[in-house]
């Protein structure tokens, strides 16, 4: 008899903690449990045992904190100490009857990088180390647990899927307002892990059994997975300065009863709990039925941080990252500038997007290389959602790998090569799809759309993809070749809706070859809304569409008592369309207003060229202030904030000339060196440089020698500017500079808080810079400005 | 939540009467309360202090004269790890892409909240004995490394989702660790900054 045989079917039961277990007996705080394996066998199998015989059907091993990691320096392999401790369990087991042995996986202890500094990958191989000597051990499931961070979940799953059949069975630890560590709730994380394939779902630790009540409902609803429940013996209580665990094994049992008659498959304890705690329960809750598996209908994506669902408001997708006809993003995206692709970002959630369109498709470009960067950048600012858009399948599992949550892809279509290479990605990476009502060709009318979405949709369930897994998107041609286009891609939204398939559309083509687009776009917008459009991929900052929305949604009853829209335009100002400034260009940057400096450079550019807008009034403004900050008349705050005016001055005249403002500039290379993960200091000289005109290639924190060295020889960059923040850093900073040496001509300028003159000196560094004013000072004299 | 505009003005190395800067402060103040999750472990710990360094009753040795100095007379110590979350470094990063002023001001208000959450951590501490100022490793001659030693004490990865970088950072990066001496005195009045090596430190007061 196997776990998956009885899991969802009877209920089950996880034994209670061991690290409280141990420390009774003996292990000293810091001390590594697992070592226990083979220093105490005898106790581990104690504990086995005593939980045993109170009935539980699941031993965790004591595993928890058994990677590379945390045996790093020693002669200790990890492998030995997971065999060890996985057989310390099967022969505890021995003799008890529907036993199982949970191989059990804990957070690695570092965050994962760009929250933290290990890379997404390395998580996995570590993960995936465990699993495969786990495995071979004869563990009978895979229980990853206490996870407190989406990403690290994620690499968890991927790593026992990929190297083990065995079920999994993820817990994870919310707060008591329900959010993970790193900010995720309860449904965003449910999502992720039913998405990549997880046996079954719940919570463990940092909760007792009442907290967790509150917090089951929202679970129960967004999975339909069988619910584990591991809570602590009660919240933790300081008391004295040790941590205690109040609930008793009576009242924990008493607990137990009402949580599992809401629909668990399987419970247990964590912190504080002991067998007593386990066998109370057990003879307290053996004969309720096990809550199983849940139909769940729900159509939704998420973040690490949150989830966006499908069915309600129609969904907003900002379409705004692609190149296709933006030639500032190409411009962009060619010289990796994802700060850039970033700040789309950032504008389109402003305006109110849900969901953010990436794609970065474009001649000449790596495009899975661009597209994955543009993804980690992405999330690393926000937890909107992403749609990874593109047809390139290298690109497409790429992004989808790396990505913090349960993605949306754009897209598949119906032939079969879409259908045979972008549907198991979907499935292993727990996609929602955009269907594309397409084959050889487009159907012209509905019937035969719809044709090819059920088509999609039946290859899907083949794969084991759910119908509420795929977002199908009608198609709009434009009216202009064709009268019927509009009311075909309607009449096909109505009738995926009658099916209760979400839909999706990108609604601009509508328009394409016609005058007035926006007006024939945000009409289009409301029809389709009014024909059961779930989600639209539209521009959020065209203000005809986001009024077509609101006003929809006012009407059609979405908005209570029409708050929003009041909200948003019952003291609407009047937009002036004419631009007057009273200040001139010049003093907007020294005092750093940043509208005023955007009207002035608008007003500058009507009587003089861009480059003189540049020499005559930014540079001297900008001089004007830094030489302020280095005598100590201007400080900090305003040597930012005229940088910022500066930078919004030097955006409107690369907006003038079409995107390419400083593709001749000279090109500087800046970064945070190795082990550093602090980048608020290089930031601020980037936007200084940028100011002056300067190409800036930044390679961002944490760069590896060999990336410094690369980027130097590859751009030919006369100056490299690395920064570092703490003592233990500063060592990878002389390292960089040696290795520089060795193989490029250039000037290197540092900076960071633990530098001084004399370090920077003895570093090898040819200048040290105490601030930003003086790194471009620097720079200005070598290209002697 | 605690957030002091004077303090914020003072990481952010402005001038107190800045007026446009404590705009600044008080606007990102406003963007980032609602990322703040905060959290602590606090433990208290009997210690033996020795010449070069303390003894912690689990056996832990923390290795610095200055600590040492510091803890004279303490028979007791807190140990404290805090956090503001990781979301607090996401909004960080993603204010200064649209601004280096409310980058800067951020890092400068979120190093403000979480002293001030730590203070509050501190004073809801039942005991008759006073606290002395946080310590933490990197102060003085307390090595960067021992760091790894609270980390195991205070179990931060797992308790709190803190976690150490190989270069022995923070992440998430607005974190506190800090052992705290307990005595019947405050005997020792301690100025932080005066005591530090790093006499060019631009937040150093006092000087």
């Amino acid at each position: 008899m196997n776990f998956r045989d009885l899991l969802g079917k009877e209920l089950l039961f996880f034994d209670g903690a061991m690290g409280t277990m141990l420390q009774a007996r003996g292990l000293k705080p810091g001390e590594l449990p697992e070592l226990w394996n083979f220093t105490h066998a005898d106790i581990i199998k104690e504990v086995h045992t005593a939980y045993l015989k109170a009935g539980v059907n699941i031993v965790k091993t004591n595993t928890f904190g058994a990677n590379r990691l945390k045996f790093a320096g020693t002669d200790i392999k990890t492998a030995d100490v997971v065999a060890a401790g996985v057989r310390n369990a099967k022969e505890a087991c021995a003799g008890f009857e529907k036993t199982f042995v949970a191989l059990d996986l804990g957070p690695t202890g570092k965050l994962l990088a760009p929250y933290g500094d290990l890379p997404f990958e390395e998580a996995v191989d570590i993960y995936a180390e465990i699993v495969r000597a786990g495995s071979a051990a004869g563990a009978d499931l895979v229980l990853i647990e206490t996870m407190s961070d989406t990403y690290e979940t994620k690499a968890a799953i991927l790593a026992a899927k990929e190297n083990c059949d065995l079920p999994v069975v993820v817990t994870l630890t919310f707060d008591i307002d329900g959010k993970l560590l790193t900010g995720g709730d309860v449904a965003a994380a449910a999502l992720m892990v039913e998405g990549l394939g997880a046996d079954a779902v719940g919570f463990n630790c940092g909760l007792g059994p009442a907290q967790m009540q509150k917090l089951l409902p929202q679970l129960l609803s967004f999975t339909s997975l069988p619910v584990v429940l591991n809570p602590n013996a009660g919240l933790p209580v300081e008391r004295g300065g040790k941590t205690c665990f109040d609930v008793g094994p009576e009242e924990f049992a008493n607990l137990m009863y009402d949580l599992i008659s809401e629909g668990v498959s399987v419970a247990g304890g964590c912190c504080g709990t002991t067998p007593e705690h386990i066998g109370a329960m057990i003879a307290k809750c053996k004969d309720l039925p096990a809550g199983g598996s849940r139909p769940c209908n729900i159509t939704a994506v998420s973040s690490y941080g949150k989830a966006v669902v499908f069915g309600k408001e129609a969904v907003i997708i900002g379409e705004r990252i692609n190149p296709t006809g933006k030639p500032r993003l190409k411009e962009a995206l060619q010289n990796a500038d994802f700060d850039y692709v970033c700040r789309l970002g950032l504008e389109q959630i402003t305006a109110g997007s849900h969901v953010l369109d990436v794609n970065v498709g474009m001649p000449g470009l790596d495009e899975a290389d661009a597209l994955v960067k543009a993804v980690l950048a992405l999330q690393g600012i926000t937890d909107t959602p992403l749609q990874i858009d593109t047809s390139n399948y290298e690109a497409m599992e790429r992004a989808l790998r790396l990505y913090n949550g349960k993605p949306m892809l754009n897209s598949v279509n119906g032939t079969e090569e879409s259908l045979e290479k972008v549907l198991p990605l979907v499935k292993k990476y727990g996609a929602v799809v955009v269907a594309l009502c397409l084959d050889d060709g487009i159907p012209l009318d509905c019937a035969g759309r719809v044709a090819i979405a059920e088509k999609i949709i039946a290859k899907a369930a083949e794969y084991g993809i759910d119908s509420r897994n795929i977002v199908v998107d009608p198609l709009a041609l434009t009216i202009s070749t064709g009268g019927e286009n509009a009311n075909v891609a309607c009449e096909v939204i109505s009738t995926m809706s009658g099916k209760g398939i979400n839909t999706v559309m990108g609604v601009s083509n509508i328009s394409f070859g016609l005058p007035g687009r926006e007006l024939i776009n945000s009409t289009f917008f409301t029809l389709a809304l009014q024909s059961g459009l779930t989600s639209a991929i539209i521009n959020p900052q065209s203000k005809m569409m986001m009024d077509a929305y609101y006003s929809f949604l006012a009407l059609s009853g979405l908005d209570d008592g029409c708050k929003d829209y009041v909200a948003r335009y019952a003291n609407a100002p009047k937009v002036s369309a004419t631009i007057v400034s009273e200040m001139s260009l010049f003093d907007a940057i020294v005092k750093g207003l940043i509208g005023e400096s955007k009207k002035a450079t608008a007003v500058a550019l009507t009587k003089e060229a861009p480059l003189d807008v540049i020499n005559k009034y930014m540079i001297p403004a900008l001089d004007f202030v830094g030489a302020g900050f280095e005598k100590k008349t201007l400080f900090l705050p305003q040597l930012l904030m005229s940088a910022d005016a500066a930078k919004a001055a030097f955006d409107v005249i690369r907006d003038s000339v079409g995107g390419s403002g400083d593709a001749n500039g000279e090109k500087v290379i800046i970064a945070t060196v190795r082990g550093d993960i602090h980048d608020i200091g290089k930031n601020i000289v980037k936007v200084l440089m940028e100011n002056y005109g300067y190409r800036v290639i930044d390679l961002g924190k944490d760069v590896p020698v060999e990336a410094v060295v690369a980027a130097a020889k590859e751009h030919g960059a006369k100056v490299v500017g690395l920064s570092a923040l703490m003592t233990t850093t500063v060592a990878a900073m002389e390292e960089t500079i040696e290795a520089l040496r060795k193989e490029v001509d250039c000037k290197v300028v540092v900076g960071g808080a633990v530098l001084t003159e004399e370090y920077a000196r003895e570093i090898g560094a040819d200048c040290y810079a105490p601030s930003a004013v003086s790194a471009v000072n620097y720079v200005n004299e070598i290209f002697s400005k | 939540m605690r957030y002091s505009r004077a303090e914020a003005l003072r990481y952010l190395r402005a001038q107190a009467n800045d007026e446009a800067a404590g705009i600044l402060v008080d606007t990102v103040f406003l963007k980032l309360r609602n990322e703040v999750q905060a959290r602590h472990v606090l433990q208290k710990h009997t210690c033996t202090i020795l010449e070069d360094g303390v003894l912690l009753d689990c056996g832990v040795k923390f290795t610095s004269r200055s600590l040492a100095k510091h803890l004279e007379g303490c028979a007791e110590v807190l140990l404290l790890a805090a956090t503001l979350g990781s979301k607090v470094d996401v909004a960080i990063r993603r204010l200064a892409l649209g601004s280096v002023a409310e980058g800067a001001a951020a890092q400068a208000v979120a190093a403000c909240i979480i002293e001030g959450y730590c203070d509050e951590v501190q004073e809801r501490v039942e005991s008759t004995l006073k606290q002395r100022p946080r310590f933490s490793p990197g102060y003085g001659d307390w090595d960067l490394t021992e760091q790894r030693k609270l980390f195991a004490i205070l179990e931060c990865e797992k308790k709190l989702g803190l976690t150490l970088t190989d270069g022995l950072m923070m992440a998430p990066s607005k974190s506190v660790t800090a052992v705290i001496g307990l005595s019947e005195s405050v005997a020792c009045v301690w100025n932080k900054c005066m005591e530090c090596g790093n006499t060019s430190c631009p937040y150093r007061e006092g000087s």
